[in-house]
This record gives structure tokens, C-alpha cells and sequence, in this order.
């Protein structure tokens, strides 16, 4: 057990680190939450020119081959700095899925693309009144001659206004299977809207959407690797909560000490620094349990969702108080749209509704709890 | 960062494991479980077993008489020790003022003090605390005033854990009036507790129970050159408390053995038919707990693999101590709330007082109201959690 930076993690960080400091200031961010569904491609290539789409991949399919721990790293960079990329959806969840794909497939040839950032590619997963992605599946696929035809409806696509490919979970005989759909084909209707982080989403309605055979990403097998990606993508969205967090309060106490009332600085009021203590005491909260998910992200899977719950009902509660705290300590300035901790809030509150809310992680957590079993 | 536990402390864990499970004696094992002061008797007998092991001091350097063990074998066996149901050593004379003696003290005082403190055979109490002066040392009143050959120490301690069982007091005084305590002003002193001028009174506290005390001294002499280290240095040594033992106030392993024997109390008490380990209620609180303990190990964790010789956080000590205290309250809290209205009477051993049991209140509610009563305290000692707030703003707040 380490906790030290090695060489390359230090240089990924801030390599990373400093190409955002560079680029993506406070204004820029904002600059581009005004532009078509909140997305900036060039900001998406220069960071794909750090290498930042294929960490997770594999050498072999054109990536980087690095570990969950490592992509940790980068992705507090993102909260950090507030950057508007869709990391955790195409370099994490949909590239995970497409490396579960048999080797030769027509998936596998668009991973290679994934991993170099040319192509994004939004998982759809959600279906209304259903929730987080795991089975049962409402929409289906029916074999038809040559492929499938795939019918349903899909909500709240992370990502997906701004994808140029979807993958798309489906029933196929009983069993989840997944496609590759493109987004502009006949049958598929996108409804993209606005999320209140200044990103997009979109809703799609899937009417008889033919599909040719190669179209089929996974079949036997869909739901663990989905179980999987979905995992490591919590992870990385646990640590971009983290740098968000971070830098909320770095902002809180820059205030504080700057601020003056009645004729004193903010910090010289206990009420108001005794409170951003607290905030530090769950930040440490939420940067330690990270740690301990990132570790037991290997685990058998029980183990590993009831471990990866743990982390995000941890970081999901630090990420409430710090992000409301920081809003509040900020005064009528933290309700500002031209302020960050403002921006900084809402981007928490989408991570804590993607890929499972608190309600869910945990249900996940005691549901995989065996009654008895020792505190792990 | 790269997060596997090694082979070899895996192995280690098996060995510690394995002394354990026949080193801890039933009846201690037994009032560990359900005691919340553990009688002084507990203390030697525990002490002797491990002392005669060689593992008594495992957080002390080797050459003082440690173990030479690594940060995580030394939690690993503060873990397992936990949860065999070993009770914790006294604090004082293994954790406070033998550092103390090691890091501070003349040859001749770690030759006088630190084998009886590694034997057991000399309990040690700490006198810090005054009426008026609780987390604020600098507003220390007893003074300890030459005469000759020796000091004469006059003042009143308060919350002294585990005087009634000491033989010695490691005493911080005014040793200069004139100075400012953080200037100079201060000392900690030697004396013995059976001798003229020393009056221990027992406090007993909300739980019913007795292990803190008032203690009074009344120009207690003691000769001029028991002073720990140099005349002068108290306030760098109390300083020197308040970082040393960074992790322990965390009280994880303790936490992670308390929350295990809360989960077995879920499983046999039941309401209306069904055991509190199935309604969802208690399943969230439970796990509320489990998740906030299981990031809290991983903080300890952290800081045992800090850099070595990096700088030191204080801020990061506090934070620990601020989040172990309340979660030793939540599950004494919750542990409590599983008895229902049982919980509205102390529940003694059946052997001790057989005809006072409310209800039909089994073995495994014996200490429980006692220890959820007592346990307000985790948020006040050591330096109530306010002040640990504080020293965490202070850092933050540097230069402002």
C-alpha cells in the first residue's frame, strides 16, 4: 500500500493540471456552458491530445493501458477546473464496453477511434420509469434477416446530445444484449436538453431502428460488463466530486479571508471558519473512501458494488454539504450565475443523479450486505 | 498510489491471530465486552501477558523497548487486540508519558521510569487538566515553587483519568510565575500519588461509573530534579502530546469491533416478531455508520502511510480524532436504541446483580446504556472537538 504519487501518475496529473489552468478558465467554462449543448470540441481534442480518451484502454486498442487509480487523478483535474468533457461517459463507461467486445468486432475498430477522441459515444441505459441501467430492459431487439430491429425508449442519456455514436441496452431473448446505434439514422428521434450543470442530455425514442449484424456490441455477458463500466464510471465521477470539492472550498476560504464585515474579515468569525472545518473534515471523508473504492475496484462483484456504494454514498453526502456550505459562506455572492461555487453546486448535483443517486447506492450497499458479516 | 495489503501483513495478521485466540483470558475478554472502565486488575493482568510477549509498546521505538513493527503491522495488531476483546492499555503511562520519557527525559529517568511502565508494575495518571483550565493550558493554575531541593507543587487536577489507580503523576505546573506558559513558564514534574499532600477524589460520571478524579495537591515536595527534561519545556511537551498520537484517537479498530458486536445485538433483538436486523430502519443506520467507519480507516490508513518525515498536519490529526469521536457516539447511540425501553435502565452482569435486569434483557445488553451515556465524553476529551475545529481553521486560516 502506497499512497505517494509515482513519477507517471505525478506527471498525468499535472500534465493534465496544467493544460486546464492554461485553457479552461472560470470564464471559459462558462463561455462554453452558452455553446450547443454545453460542449466545447476543441477543449474535448486538446485533451485528447494529453491522451486523456484512451487512459483506461488498452495498449493494444490504442490506448494507454493506465489504471482506474491513475484516470482517478485526471478526473479531479476535470472537477478541478470545471471542464465540460464527457470523460467519464466515452473514455470510461463506452470504452469499457467495447474492450468486453470480441476481439475483431466492428466495436472493437470503434474503441481504437474512442481511444483517440475522435469519436464520442454516449451509453443509453435509463428507460422511463426504470432506473440505472440493469435489467430488466424494456426496449427490445428482434433478429430480423441480416441484424436486428430495436424498439423503445430511452431518458436522461448522459451525453448523449453531444455523441456521435450510442450504445444502446436492449432485450434480446430474454437476456440484455447492447447495439451500436448512430444517432442520425432513420427510426431515432434524439430530444436534447439542457442539464443544469450548463452540459446536455437527451431523451431517445427508437421506432423500429434497423440494425445490421456486426451492430451487436455484446450479447452474452452485456449485464456484467455493464455492471462493470458503470462501476469504474462512478469512481471517476467520485473523483471529479472530489476536485470540485476542493476547489469549492479553496473559494470558500479565498472569501473568507478577503471578505470584510463590520469591520472585520469574514475569518474572524468562528460560526464561519468552525463550518469550513467541518467541510474539510468531509472532504477528507470523501478523498479516503475514494481511495478504499479504487482499491476494492478489482474485487469479486458483490464486493466490489457494495464497495464502490459505500464510496459514492460517502462522496455524494461530503459533496451536498460542501457544495450548499460553500454557496452559503459565500453569502449573496454564492447565488450568483457569474460566481463559481454556484456552478461548482450544480455539476455535483448531476454526478449525484448519474448512474445511481444516493437512494440507489444505498439500496446497492445494504442489499449486497450479508446480515452478520463484519464491517470489511 | 497503488493499494494492495502485502503478503507478509497478511501473514502477520495469521500470527498476531493465532496468540490471541489463546492469550486473552475469558473473564477479561468478557468485562472488555461489556465494561465501559475497565478494572485496574484487567489492566495488569493484560499488560503482564503482553509485556511477557515482548509486544506490549509495539508504537515505541525498538530501542526502548518496541517492536520494530511497520505503522500497518502495528495497526493490524491494535486491530485484532480489538477485536479478541483485549482491553486497551492504560493510556497513560504507555502512550503519554513514556514517549514523553524517551523523546524528552534525562538517562537516568528513562532508567528510573520507562521498565515499570513496560512491566505494568507503575501506573502513571496525567495531571493537566484544571477547574479553570480544560482545553486552554495556558491558563494553568498549579504552581510548583522552588524550596531548596525541591519543588513544591500546590494546585487542583481535574477529570484525572485513573488516579485512584496510579502510583505516579506526570504534573504540568507554573514552574515561573513570571513567564508566559508558552514562553517558558511551564514544566511537567514527577511526584508520587502516595505521598503527603495528595488527595485523589472520584468523580463519578453520568454513567454511574468512576474512572476520572479530582486530585488535590497541597504543597506536594518533590525533589528539584524530578522535571522532565529541561525546567521550562512544558508547553513544547504537552505540544508534543497533542501530535504524537495521531491516529489513535480515530478508535477505529475499537469502532470496527463495537459496530460487529452491534450487528449480532440487531440479529437477536427483535420487535413484534422480527429481528431489527430486517427492518430497513435499522439496516440504514447501520449502514450510515459502517460507510463513515470504513472512510475513516482508510484516513487512518493515509496517514500511517504519510511520507515519512513529511510535514505533519495537525489539522489532519484533528480531523481524525473529530469523526472517531462520533462515530464511537453513533454506535453507542444506536446500539443503545436497539434495546427499546430496556434502554431506560443500566443492565447489569446476571452475576453480579441478578434481580435487577428490566424486562427480559439478555447478556449482550449488559454495559450498553453505561457505554452510551459515557461516550458523550469521546466528543469532549482529548480536546473537545470544538477546539479540534479550531485547529483546523487556524491552519487554514494562517496569517489571518
Amino acid at each position: 500500500m502506497n499512497f505517494a504519487l509515482t513519477e507517471e501518475q505525478a506527471l498525468l496529473r499535472d500534465s493534465i493540471g496544467r493544460y486546464l489552468a492554461e485553457t479552461q478558465d472560470f470564464e471559459t467554462a462558462r463561455r462554453i456552458m452558452r455553446m450547443p449543448n454545453g460542449f466545447s470540441r476543441s477543449l474535448w481534442q486538446g485533451l485528447a491530445e494529453l491522451g486523456l480518451p484512451g487512459l483506461l484502454v488498452a495498449e493494444a486498442d490504442g490506448g494507454l493501458g493506465a489504471s482506474l487509480t491513475d484516470a482517478a487523478l485526471a478526473a479531479e483535474e476535470l472537477g478541478r477546473h470545471l471542464a465540460a468533457i464527457p470523460f467519464a461517459t466515452s473514455a470510461v463507461l463506452a470504452a469499457r464496453l467495447l474492450a468486453a467486445a470480441p476481439p475483431a468486432s466492428a466495436a472493437r475498430g470503434l474503441l481504437a477511434r474512442v481511444a483517440a477522441g475522435d469519436r464520442i459515444v454516449a451509453v443509453a441505459l435509463d428507460e422511463p420509469g426504470g432506473s440505472t441501467g440493469l435489467p430488466p430492459v424494456a426496449t427490445r431487439a428482434l433478429p430480423v434477416s441480416g441484424g436486428y430491429r430495436l424498439s423503445g425508449r430511452k431518458i436522461v442519456v448522459v451525453d448523449g446530445a453531444i455523441a456521435d455514436d450510442l450504445i444502446v441496452s436492449a432485450d434480446l431473448d430474454g437476456t440484455t444484449a447492447l447495439f451500436h446505434v448512430t444517432p442520425d439514422g432513420p427510426g431515432l428521434a434524439l430530444n436534447r436538453y439542457a442539464t443544469v450543470d450548463g452540459r446536455s442530455a437527451a431523451d431517445l425514442a427508437i421506432d423500429g431502428v434497423v440494425l445490421p449484424e456486426d451492430a451487436l456490441v455484446l450479447g452474452t455477458g452485456a449485464a456484467a460488463a455493464l455492471d462493470d463500466g458503470l462501476d469504474a464510471a462512478r469512481l471517476m465521477l467520485a473523483a471529479e466530486a472530489l476536485g470540485l470539492m476542493e476547489r469549492a472550498l479553496e473559494l470558500t476560504i479565498e472569501h473568507l479571508k478577503t471578505r470584510m464585515q463590520f469591520g472585520r474579515r469574514l475569518s474572524d468569525f468562528q460560526v464561519l471558519t468552525h463550518r469550513v472545518s467541518e467541510m474539510v473534515v468531509r472532504r477528507e471523508s470523501a478523498r479516503s473512501i475514494l481511495y478504499r473504492g479504487l482499491a476494492l475496484a478489482k474485487a469479486a462483484p458483490l464486493d466490489r458494488g457494495r464497495a464502490i456504494s459505500a464510496t459514492m454514498v460517502r462522496v455524494l453526502q461530503s459533496a451536498e454539504f460542501i457544495g450548499s456550505q460553500a454557496i452559503q459562506l459565500h453569502g449573496g455572492m454564492g447565488m450568483s450565475d457569474e460566481g463559481m461555487v454556484g456552478h461548482i453546486y450544480k455539476r455535483l448535483r448531476v454526478i449525484g443523479k448519474t448512474h445511481g443517486d444516493l437512494i440507489w447506492h444505498m439500496d446497492r450497499f445494504i442489499a449486497n450486505t450479508a446480515d452478520g458479516r463484519a464491517v470489511a | 498510489m497503488e493499494f494492495e495489503f502485502t503478503d507478509q501483513d497478511k501473514a502477520f495478521r495469521a500470527e498476531v491471530q493465532a496468540f490471541l485466540r489463546d492469550a486473552v483470558p475469558a473473564d477479561i475478554a468478557r468485562r472488555t465486552r461489556s465494561l465501559v472502565h475497565t478494572p485496574k486488575d484487567d489492566l495488569v493482568r493484560w499488560n503482564r501477558i503482553l509485556f511477557e510477549k515482548g509486544w506490549v509498546a509495539p508504537h515505541w521505538p525498538k530501542a526502548f523497548g518496541g517492536t520494530g513493527w511497520t505503522p500497518m503491522q502495528i495497526y493490524i495488531f491494535e486491530e485484532e487486540c480489538a477485536a479478541a476483546d483485549a482491553p486497551f492499555l492504560s493510556y497513560f503511562g504507555l502512550r503519554l508519558i513514556g514517549p514523553l520519557l524517551y523523546t524528552f527525559g534525562s538517562e537516568a529517568h528513562r532508567a528510573q521510569h520507562i521498565p515499570g511502565i513496560l512491566s505494568g508494575d507503575v501506573f502513571w495518571c496525567q495531571g493537566f487538566s484544571e477547574p479553570s483550565s480544560g482545553s486552554d493550558l495556558a491558563s494553568l493554575k498549579t504552581r510548583a515553587v522552588r524550596d531548596g531541593d525541591h519543588w513544591v507543587i500546590t494546585g487542583q487536577k481535574l477529570w484525572t483519568t485513573e488516579a485512584h489507580f496510579a502510583d505516579k503523576m506526570f504534573c504540568l505546573a507554573r514552574t515561573d510565575p513570571d513567564l508566559r506558559p508558552q514562553k517558558g513558564g511551564l514544566s511537567i514534574l514527577f511526584l508520587d500519588m502516595n505521598q503527603p499532600g495528595v488527595t485523589v477524589r472520584p468523580i463519578v460520571t453520568i454513567d454511574g461509573g468512576h474512572s476520572v478524579n479530582e486530585v488535590f495537591l497541597d504543597e506536594v515536595r518533590v525533589p528539584a530534579g524530578d522535571v522532565l527534561g529541561r525546567v521550562g519545556q512544558g508547553w513544547d511537551q504537552a505540544k508534543f502530546l497533542l501530535g504524537h498520537e495521531r491516529v489513535t484517537n480515530a478508535q477505529v479498530p475499537r469502532s470496527k469491533r463495537e459496530l460487529a458486536l452491534l450487528r449480532t445485538i440487531a440479529l437477536k433483538e427483535t420487535r413484534g416478531g422480527m429481528a431489527l436486523a430486517e427492518m430497513r430502519t435499522i439496516r440504514e443506520r447501520i449502514a450510515e455508520i459502517e460507510i463513515d467507519l470504513a472512510a475513516l480507516e482508510w484516513s487512518v490508513l493515509r496517514e500511517l502511510f504519510a511520507t515519512p518525515g513529511g510535514a505533519k498536519s495537525q489539522g489532519t490529526a484533528s480531523a481524525l480524532k473529530i469523526v472517531g469521536s462520533e462515530i464511537q457516539q453513533r454506535i453507542a447511540d444506536l446500539t443503545a436504541d436497539l434495546l427499546g425501553a430496556k434502554a431506560m435502565a443500566t443492565i447489569a452482569a446476571a452475576s453480579d446483580r441478578p434481580n435487577e435486569r428490566p424486562g427480559d434483557a439478555a447478556d449482550h445488553a449488559v454495559g450498553v446504556v453505561e457505554r452510551q451515556l459515557f461516550f458523550r465524553a469521546t466528543t469532549i476529551y482529548a480536546g473537545t472537538n470544538e477546539i479540534q475545529r479550531e485547529i483546523i481553521a487556524r491552519e487554514l486560516f494562517a496569517g489571518h
